[in-house]
């Protein structure tokens, strides 16, 4: 300790003669680093739009915070950009995170995006009144231009951006403007030579480096965290209660007799099976789909791509009631574990009545009804799907108009446990005069690569063909002519 | 108005040109000189000293050497230091000229000063920048732990450890007498 401190006695005495070079000397300012921090996060930012703007935009958040950090003594401008710089990062967060759920739509991201341009243009206007507040409290003019035209450059930026005006004019006046606020940044450090001086930097309690760890951890564990917990849909399980199959056995002997798979019947309900008395005709259309890339076979002159596996077994039963009417019943099974579990699947029926109106109708509400069973140590558990409804779009057609159409959907998920994941949706429909063939498809639409940022679920993927890549979608269908 | 401008006013004799200079490095005047002394008094003293120090003595100002700024900041420094110096003495008459030699040693202790002066410059030099730095916030600007500590966006146990191996660093480098 006494070495030390006479170390320090020589050293000071000896740099009275041998003062630092020039440059050096005006490197140690206590404003430098906070501006450096607020206008190299700014720039980053303001630079978010390429593909590194994930990481420009984490840094970025961070750097402006930093810098308000250091100044947010000095006066009430710096103090409220501190605290916008705050709020930013937790809206950060959120824009990482929530977008990793199955929950979030473009009109929430829209809103968290529009609160971060809030924030960032509240931080540039924090910036510009507080450096005119430093050079007023300096004695000099309380301009700073710079900084000024930097905010309202962004917030001009914001409006074209907001205003909905697309092509190619109004991307190249966003973009000079961009390069016009970044020259006005590199100015504003500038506006400090002199004043900066007199500024206060505020002590901390965390240094930097651990400030930085923290950020990047929560980044980077935020998304796998909000996926684990939310990249699915929540669904209720329960073991399945024992059927009475007493009352049921006459039923289920005619129905075995016209066609119809045991696997199918044993997963039906009581009143699903009651509902099938007195069958008059059945139609079994059974087929195994894959939900993988196969590998690639060559010929002599023709390759093409065989599936060793064909994991989802399609069983589609057309059932003829007494009164006319049919019964359609889509089953499906998981015969092997799909390599993605737990994401969200999805599953579209084209219907005889929501492809021509003039022929068939629905019975009741154009909906389906259903649900899913999966087994696990012995025991088999039942669950309804998570969303059961119409979708309503149009069908394109060369040569007539667009049609609406409606069809009956349904959203799950698996859990990642379990073995034979299967389920089936049920619907009801009566054929017109003028009908000749019943013809019903279904398509089913599952996850089969890993990689899903911005989480996208099989609905979306489908209905909007978003991150269609991340998907495959099967179908299968049941066609039967009415005159025979 | 430029320094070089501010110089010519001063050369002149024109009270505008300290009137200038106050109002263009008058914050970093007080920055520097801030660091050294906390007693507020003391520091107008001080920058009263400085100023009359600058009017006086603007003609040993060298702008080949380098910039007004950073003869000022020489200037500040040593007023500074020793006023500090002197408060803790009480009473011992000592000053220090920011460019003359001190003209009590002799051509030996010249040449060891010049010896000292070229080792610490080549010591420093081996220094990373953010060591640098702190090396001349503690050694020419005295700079309070604190101060460094809330300049650096450190904590104070942060540049209390930073100085410490600054230390071990610089004994290393220097060796002979400076490792007590």
């Amino acid at each position: 300790m006494a070495d030390d401190r006479e170390l320090d006695r020589m050293l000071e005495e000896e740099l009275t003669a041998v003062p630092p070079p020039g440059d050096q000397l005006t490197e140690i300012t206590p404003w430098r680093r906070a501006i450096a921090r607020l206008i190299g996060g700014s720039a980053m930012v303001l630079f978010a739009m390429t593909p590194l703007g994930y990481l420009m935009n984490v840094a970025g958040v961070l750097l402006m915070m930093l810098g308000f950090r250091m100044l947010r003594r000095e006066n009430r401008w710096f103090a409220a950009g501190w605290l916008l710089s705050m709020a930013n990062m937790a809206l950060m967060l959120v824009y990482l995170a929530w977008p990793a759920t199955a929950y979030w739509t473009l009109e929430e991201m829209a809103v968290v995006n529009l609160l971060a341009t809030a924030a960032l243009l509240g931080q540039y206007f924090c910036l510009w009144w507080g450096v005119r507040a430093v050079r007023r409290a300096s004695g000099r003019t309380d301009q700073a231009g710079s900084a000024g035209l930097l905010f309202f450059s962004c917030l001009l930026g914001t409006a074209v951006s907001l205003s909905g005006l697309r092509g190619l004019l109004p991307g190249l006046a966003i973009a000079a403007l961009l390069i016009f606020a970044l020259f006005q940044l590199g100015k504003v450090g500038r506006l400090m030579d002199g004043v900066g001086y007199a500024v206060k930097m505020a002590p901390v309690r965390t240094p930097e480096w651990a400030v930085w760890l923290v950020w990047l951890v929560c980044c980077a564990l935020c998304v796998p965290l909000a996926g684990a917990i939310g990249a699915h849909y929540p669904m209720d399980w329960t073991p399945r209660e024992p059927i009475e199959h007493t009352a049921l056995e006459a039923i289920r002997t005619d129905l075995l007799n016209l066609g119809m798979p045991p696997y199918v019947l044993e997963d039906l309900t009581v009143e699903e099976i009651r509902a099938l008395k007195e069958a008059v005709r059945m139609e079994v259309s059974i087929d195994t789909q894959p939900f993988n890339e196969g590998r690639e076979f060559r010929g002599a002159n023709f390759r093409r791509t065989v599936y060793d596996v064909r994991e989802m077994l399609f069983t589609s039963v057309a059932v003829e009631m007494p009164d006319g009417r049919w019964r359609v019943i889509h089953h499906f099974v998981w015969q092997n574990r799909p390599e993605i579990r737990g994401g969200t699947d999805y599953i579209l029926l084209s219907t005889p009545y929501n492809r021509n109106e003039e022929d068939w109708l629905p019975v009741g509400e154009p909906t389906a009804s259903g649900r899913l069973l999966y087994d696990q140590d012995g025991v088999t558990y039942v669950g309804d799907f998570y969303e059961l409804g119409i979708r309503e779009y149009l069908i394109y057609s060369m040569f007539e108009d667009p049609q609406p159409a409606r069809s009956p959907y349904a959203a799950f998920t698996f859990p990642k446990e379990g073995e034979r994941f299967r389920g089936y949706l049920i619907y009801e429909t009566e054929p017109l005069e003028s009908a000749w063939i019943l013809d019903s498809w279904i398509y089913y639409t599952h996850q089969d690569r890993p990689f899903n940022y911005p989480f996208v679920t099989a609905k979306m993927s489908y209905e909007d063909g978003w991150n269609s890549r991340c998907y495959q979608t099967r179908g299968d269908a049941v066609q039967v002519p009415l005159d025979e | 108005m430029e320094d070089r401008e501010i110089v010519d006013l001063l050369t002149r004799g024109e009270q505008r040109g300290l009137d200038e200079l106050l109002l263009r490095h008058g914050p970093m005047l007080r920055y520097v000189v801030g660091g050294v002394l906390s007693d507020p008094r003391e520091r107008e003293e001080c920058l009263s000293d400085v100023t009359l120090a600058v009017w006086r003595r603007i003609g040993t100002f060298d702008p080949e050497k380098g910039t007004l700024a950073a003869w000022l900041t020489v200037v500040a420094r040593n007023r500074a230091r020793n006023r500090l110096r002197d408060a803790g003495r009480r009473g011992r008459d000592e000053e220090l000229s920011p460019a003359l030699p001190d003209p009590a040693p002799g051509p030996e202790e010249e040449l060891l000063r010049r010896e000292r002066a070229q080792a610490i410059r080549r010591a420093v030099d081996q220094l990373g920048r953010t060591d640098r730095e702190l090396f001349h916030r503690k050694y020419f600007y005295l700079q309070s732990t604190d101060q460094m500590a809330a300049e650096l966006g450190l904590t104070r146990r942060g540049v209390e450890g930073r100085l410490r191996r600054l230390r071990l660093k610089l004994r290393k480098e220097l060796g002979g007498e400076w490792n007590g």
